[in-house]
């Protein structure tokens, strides 16, 4: 069964009927998705501050990123859930969607690596983080951000 | 006033927006990935004065150290906003939501004067006993994050109606 198959049959369950039903839902849906993920590009956002020695050194960089650990997963659920519900009623068309194949892969990446950073940085016995840790944390809000851009430009292809 | 929205529709910076293709989706991504400086740094300050997030760091540590990154986010966000908003401006003036997403905008502002006087008083500690101006980083963060999350979410809403 190809991956165009499963997401065909994903498009005509029950759940994605009712999704597409109206468009106060997919505009709810659209809002949560867009408000978790400006909510998880700010947190990364703010570790990097703290991790290029921009800010917040009172503390360890470890402890920073400790504090900043469940709102960023907290977000990251928010936004892929919403993402899934949206993905749902459209899948067919968002599967011929050059950008969005982009998005997937950017935000697959992004998670990775975020997920590797966070557990280098969050054990880190150093007040600062060492110079490696510093260039993935940028290179990973690069990431992120570029999937913000693909996601913007679904919408546009 | 309606005469004025639609001459903007004219201005040369309107004209050149309007007939470009890729101008319209790369503003509108800056302008979305700049809330993320602006609004999503503010969230975190205000969830600093809420008492849920960053408890460990004073009010003043946090608020000093985002403070450049967010006031730089709201600078582009404005300056995409307005090039996006003038080649529509008509369309926009005729709009209840966009005019109440400005109100959200204009208290939320207002909350953020207030703040930041009731905060230096509180610094300086100043005798506030005659003044009706009270200091409360619960009461202002809450307001601060209800106001632009209203915001947002009525900016989403303008593409639908």
């Amino acid at each position: 069964m190809s991956l165009t198959t499963i997401v065909a049959w994903l498009q005509e369950t029950s759940i994605a009927q009712f999704l597409d039903g109206s468009r106060y839902i997919s505009m709810t849906i659209q809002i949560f998705h867009i408000v978790g993920f400006v909510a998880l590009l700010a947190i990364v956002v703010a570790l990097n501050v703290r991790v290029q020695k921009l800010a917040f050194r009172s503390l360890p960089v470890a402890s920073f990123a400790k504090s900043l650990g469940r709102s960023y997963q907290v977000s990251l659920t928010v936004a892929l859930l919403a993402g899934v519900l949206l993905f749902l009623p459209r899948g067919v068309a968002y599967g011929a969607n050059g950008p969005f194949d982009l998005k997937i892969v950017l935000l697959l990446a992004a998670i990775a690596l975020q997920f590797v950073l966070h557990w280098h940085i969050s054990r880190q016995q150093d007040h600062e983080a060492s110079a490696l840790l510093r260039a993935g944390a940028a290179f990973t809000l690069l990431v992120w951000f570029s999937v913000g851009g693909a996601g913007r430009a679904i919408g546009f292809v | 006033m309606y005469e004025f929205f639609v001459s903007l529709e004219s201005l040369p910076l309107s004209i050149a927006f309007a007939e470009s293709l890729f101008a319209y989706p790369i503003v509108l991504g800056v302008h979305l990935l700049a809330l993320a400086f602006a609004v999503g740094l503010l969230g975190l300050a205000d969830l600093r004065l809420m008492g849920i997030l960053l408890t460990e760091y004073s009010y003043s540590e946090v608020l000093d150290s985002l403070r450049p990154w967010f006031i730089s986010g709201f600078a582009l966000v404005l300056a995409s906003g307005v090039v996006l908003f003038l080649p529509q401006a008509s369309i926009f003036y005729s709009s209840t939501l966009f005019w109440i997403k400005i109100l959200m905008i204009a208290l939320a502002g207002l909350n953020a004067l207030y703040f930041e006087v009731t905060y230096r008083r509180e610094h300086r500690q100043v005798s506030r006993k005659s003044s009706w101006l009270r200091f409360s980083p619960r009461a202002s963060g809450s307001a601060s994050l209800t106001f632009w999350l209203t915001a947002i979410v009525l900016g989403r809403l303008l593409a639908y109606f």
